[in-house]
């Protein structure tokens, strides 16, 4: 099942490549644009939540803290986007350490309160520090993408192509990190704490490891963000951001690989389909996640997975079930 | 003289005002198989617990190999060559019995080589068994692949908590077997369990404890013919089942 799963993510990526030539409409490719950056931030989450079982409610404020560094090098030091993304990764970094130290010694819902309070102080830097962020009046105009020898982003079709090969980059980062030593022992822990820790995994070190990675990504997804919107204001890092990717994400499906995306297009396209009824949009992305939660526990994703694991488990030895009875009498 | 692999003395723990294990103090000698027996109550499990680390004792001292380790974490005392089994087998139960070998092989990081996985299922007989979901195997085979698991680290000393927990009698004959096969590869035992005729056929020492404190420590025939002992755990009964 894992091979059926990583083959039909992989076989997305050149149907992701042409999307921009089949869909009819700058809006249309605008939205498809924003569905692949924010994917980028949803892998990010994904690697944490999804994979590591850290419930973080600090990302939203690290993709903000990336575009903010990109886009300030951009406007106001006439930095070269691709020299702001080094800033952005090690930002992001910090960030991460910083909130892993302060907090991965502590569990379950203790972990996500306190990296909603580093969230907000993100937010609260975004729009207190007026001098470098521009505070609430915002940060812009941000020129587009710098272009490569070659290659110029000034074509909405260059620029969604653009963000579409950072998420596969971040897709494939994610997908080596999970199959690597370091992806197998966050499983692990996720799986049973106590008994990972007691066969010498360390907790802290082998979260902080992938906290530290997926700052870092999310930081990345918010510098490609910048450039693309052109003007940043304090929700572009804002605790509502982090919510709201959070549930797309528990949505999409955690701990899978296309549950970002499809976390993704819900993040980005339910609002839309409520233009005009903005105000219903957290009401409806809480009745859709009521739904999914009753009737696909684990997110659109996980569930597609969770049936295809069925049909493809083959049926139990008659040995084993008889051993099972025996033994367990 | 064999080496001191672990070294209890004077360990304590408290919850309110219960004193769960009072000052327990014990050496065991490489190679050695400890039992650890008592009521139900009687604290062994909290020893298990403050010896590997995932609780914290209010007095006394662990030493692992010449190492102080009070203050280790769990991990950090199974990188030092400690390795523990729980009460009711535990294992990946999302997993395959491979992949529950694989990730006990991960967590230290290459100490041992790739033909540990096959050692193992080879020393643990879960032969065949490579590709079975760890959570749908009958209750000994978990178990097996428990001690598999702790045992891919290549430890020094292992720490076994209930390991006969919901085996029927020929299976707890066969475990006792296995292990002394374990032993022989150079893994010191410490063992908690409740079926006495398998501690008192398997282990060279046994530790009797009663409301957290030391009840009598001695070989089986000793502690078995221990007035004290017989008074507050075997009873008029004799020898458990």
């Amino acid at each position: 099942m894992e091979m059926t799963g990583r083959v039909l993510a992989w076989a997305l990526v050149p149907l992701g490549a042409v999307l921009p030539f089949v869909l009819g409409s700058p809006y249309a490719l605008q939205l498809a644009s924003l569905v692949v950056i924010y994917g980028g931030l949803m892998v990010a989450l994904n690697l944490c939540f999804g994979y590591g079982g850290l419930v973080s409610v600090a990302h939203g404020g690290m993709f903000g803290a990336g575009a903010y560094a990109t886009g300030v090098l951009m406007t106001t030091h006439q930095w070269n986007f691709w020299a702001t993304l080094p800033v952005a990764a090690v930002l992001g970094c910090a960030m991460g350490g910083l909130l892993g130290l302060l907090t991965l010694r502590m569990h379950g819902h203790y972990f996500v309160i306190a990296s909603l309070a580093f969230g907000l102080m993100a937010q609260l830097v975004l729009s207190r520090w007026t001098a470098v962020t521009g505070g609430e009046l915002g940060l812009g105009p941000i020129p587009t993408y710098s272009g490569l020898p070659g290659v110029s982003f000034e074509s909405p079709t260059a620029r969604y192509l653009l963000a579409f090969g950072f998420l596969v980059v971040f897709c494939g980062v994610s997908a080596l990190v999970v199959r690597s030593p370091l992806g197998r022992r966050l499983a692990a822990i996720k799986q049973n704490g106590r008994l990972a820790d007691a066969l010498g995994i360390d907790p802290v070190r082998t979260r902080l490891a992938a906290l530290l990675i997926s700052s870092a990504m999310a930081a990345l997804a918010g510098s490609v963000y910048a450039p693309y919107i052109g003007f940043l204001d304090p929700s572009a890092g804002g605790i509502d951001l982090n919510f709201k990717t959070g549930l797309a994400l528990i949505i999409g499906g955690g701990g899978t690989a296309l549950g970002p995306v499809i976390g993704a297009a819900v993040h980005v396209l339910l609002p839309e389909a409520l233009r005009g009824a903005q105000e219903y949009s957290v009401l409806a992305l809480g009745v859709v996640l009521l739904v999914v939660i009753r009737f696909a526990p684990h997110g659109v994703a996980g569930t597609l997975r969770r049936l295809l694991v069925e049909r493809e488990r083959p049926a139990p030895e008659p040995e084993a079930e008889e051993e099972k009875v025996s033994t367990n009498a | 003289m064999p080496e001191t692999v672990l070294s209890v003395d004077g360990l304590s723990r408290s919850f309110g005002g219960v004193r769960a294990v009072d000052g327990i103090s014990f050496d065991v000698a490489e190679g050695e198989i400890m039992g650890v027996i008592g009521p139900n109550g009687a604290g062994k499990s909290t020893l298990f617990s403050l010896i590997a680390g995932s609780d914290r004792q209010d007095a006394g001292t662990v030493t692992v190999l010449g190492s102080r380790v009070d203050r280790f974490t769990p991990s950090r005392r199974s990188r030092l060559g400690l390795a523990r089994t729980f009460q009711s087998s535990q294992v990946f139960g999302d997993s395959t019995v491979a992949d529950n070998l694989a990730i006990a092989q991960v967590a230290h990081r290459t100490r041992t080589g790739p033909g540990r996985v096959a050692e193992m299922l080879d020393l643990l007989d879960l032969r065949g068994r490579e590709n079975r979901r760890a959570g749908l195997l009958p209750v000994y085979e978990q178990q097996r692949l428990a001690i598999a698991m702790a045992l891919m680290s290549g430890p020094r000393l292992l720490l076994l908590d209930e390991p006969s927990g919901g085996l029927v009698e020929q299976e707890v004959a066969d475990l006792g077997a296995l292990l002394r096969r374990v032993n022989a590869t150079g893994v010191t035992l410490v063992v908690i369990d409740h079926k006495m005729r398998l501690m008192t056929s398997l282990c060279d020492r046994i530790l009797v404890m009663a409301s957290g404190a030391p009840l009598a420590l001695g070989t089986p025939a000793e502690v078995t013919a221990d007035a004290a002992v017989r008074a507050a755990y075997l009873g008029e009964r004799g020898e458990p089942a």
